[in-house]
């Protein structure tokens, strides 16, 4: 049966996983629905079992079983960190370029190398270039990286960047 | 004074609206249209935002919770039909 | 006057100033990789500040729920929205604005100006 063997994929390979799914979403189906009646906790439950089977579906091919480290989490909300002091601060500067009366900028593209192997890391770093001072991410193609730059300044300011160090350490932590 | 500063916001944001269609017409790639309409996508945003507190409605507030989510597939089924030629 | 109020009319204004900077940007800036420069930082910033400024003053848990939930949707979005229109632009072969360069640092080699290598699609 399709539905015996969803089942057994979800639950009985990562029950911590499941489990943490569920409650998340249980947390925010209250929040949102604003009431805490016993109907609410019922239909919720009845609910979040249904989408975390289908959430298997999905995820569970590449993700297998979850892992959970204190160290990887410190690490996690250090870069959150200093990417919203980055991010404070690439308003700023686009703002000051964009108002100045005679625009310095002088634009082009930067092809980077880089070396994260995981999908999610791969995805948070992309976006984070593209969120901070004057650069965007315009390709992702193997080991290269294409990044358009507002200056030359701001472009050569991603080849030497502290925070690809940390997420370097995000996932060599993970990777035990 | 909530109220003159809620009035302030709303007729900056038209205003802003107004500018940005300006890039919209005259855009000379089709990317810049839709940057354009991305644009439009998040003043209409903060504006119902605005809105459901002036009406003290704040059922409003879905409303603009989805319409992140619907502008955002659009978008992307746009792109796609740009960079691929077919959606499926 | 509460505190909060005049904490919440200081992030509606400046969220006001950085779209203000991004409707600019995408009228003053030369082509269409500099505009998604303004779009893409300018927006997310002057949104997620008028939305919170409008967490303050709004009313109920359930509310402000669902404006943080608005504030996420829009940090996670709006990156991806503007990488993939440059891609598309960078797909389609729109070119870039006058006198920009072009570098491949991929072989560790300094200031090397050879050309772009097809990174394309």
């Amino acid at each position: 049966m399709f539905i015996n063997r969803l089942i057994l994929k979800r639950f009985s390979r990562d029950i911590p996983g499941s489990l943490l799914i569920m409650t998340v979403l249980m947390g925010l189906w209250l929040l949102i629905s604003g009431s805490f009646d016993w109907q609410h906790f019922i239909s919720g439950i009845f609910l979040m079992g249904i989408l975390t089977l289908f959430w298997s579906q999905m995820t569970l091919h590449e993700v297998g079983r979850t892992r959970f480290s204190w160290h990887q989490a410190k690490l996690l909300l250090r870069y959150l960190f200093f990417l919203s002091l980055e991010i404070f601060k690439a308003n700023f500067s686009v703002a000051y370029i964009v108002l100045s009366p005679k625009m310095p900028i002088s634009p082009g593209l930067l092809v980077l190398n880089y070396n994260l192997k995981k999908d999610l890391t791969r995805v948070l770093y992309a976006n984070s270039i593209t969120m901070t001072p004057g650069t965007i991410t315009v390709d992702l193609d193997g080991d290269r990286l294409l990044v358009h730059g507002m200056t030359k300044h701001h472009a050569f300011g991603v080849r030497n960047w502290y925070l690809y160090d940390i997420m370097k350490d995000i996932e060599e932590s993970a990777a035990e | 004074m909530m109220d003159s500063v809620m009035n302030i916001m709303v007729v900056s944001l038209g205003i802003l609206g107004i500018l940005t269609l300006y890039r919209a017409l005259k855009g000379p790639t089709a990317m810049d249209r839709i940057a354009a309409m991305n644009m439009i996508v998040t003043m209409v945003v903060c504006y119902t935002v605005i809105f459901s507190y002036q009406n003290r409605n704040y059922l409003y507030l879905d409303i603009a919770l989805v319409f992140i989510l619907a502008a955002f597939i659009g978008t992307i089924c746009i792109l796609k039909f740009l960079r691929e030629g077919r959606l499926l | 006057m509460l505190v909060r109020e005049i904490l919440a009319i200081i992030l509606l204004f400046g969220g006001l100033f950085f779209l203000i900077v991004g409707v600019v940007g995408l009228i003053r800036l030369p082509d269409i990789y500099n505009r998604l420069h303004a779009l893409g930082k300018c927006d997310t910033m002057g949104s997620g500040m008028i939305i919170l400024g409008m967490v303050l003053i709004v009313p109920g848990t359930t509310n402000v729920v669902k404006l943080l939930l608005m504030i996420i949707f829009t940090l996670a979005i709006n990156p991806v929205m503007t990488h993939l229109i440059t891609k598309t632009a960078y797909v389609r072969g729109t070119p870039l604005s006058e006198d920009s360069f072009v570098i491949n640092a991929y072989y560790e080699e300094e200031d090397d100006e050879g050309d772009l290598g097809e990174g394309g699609s």
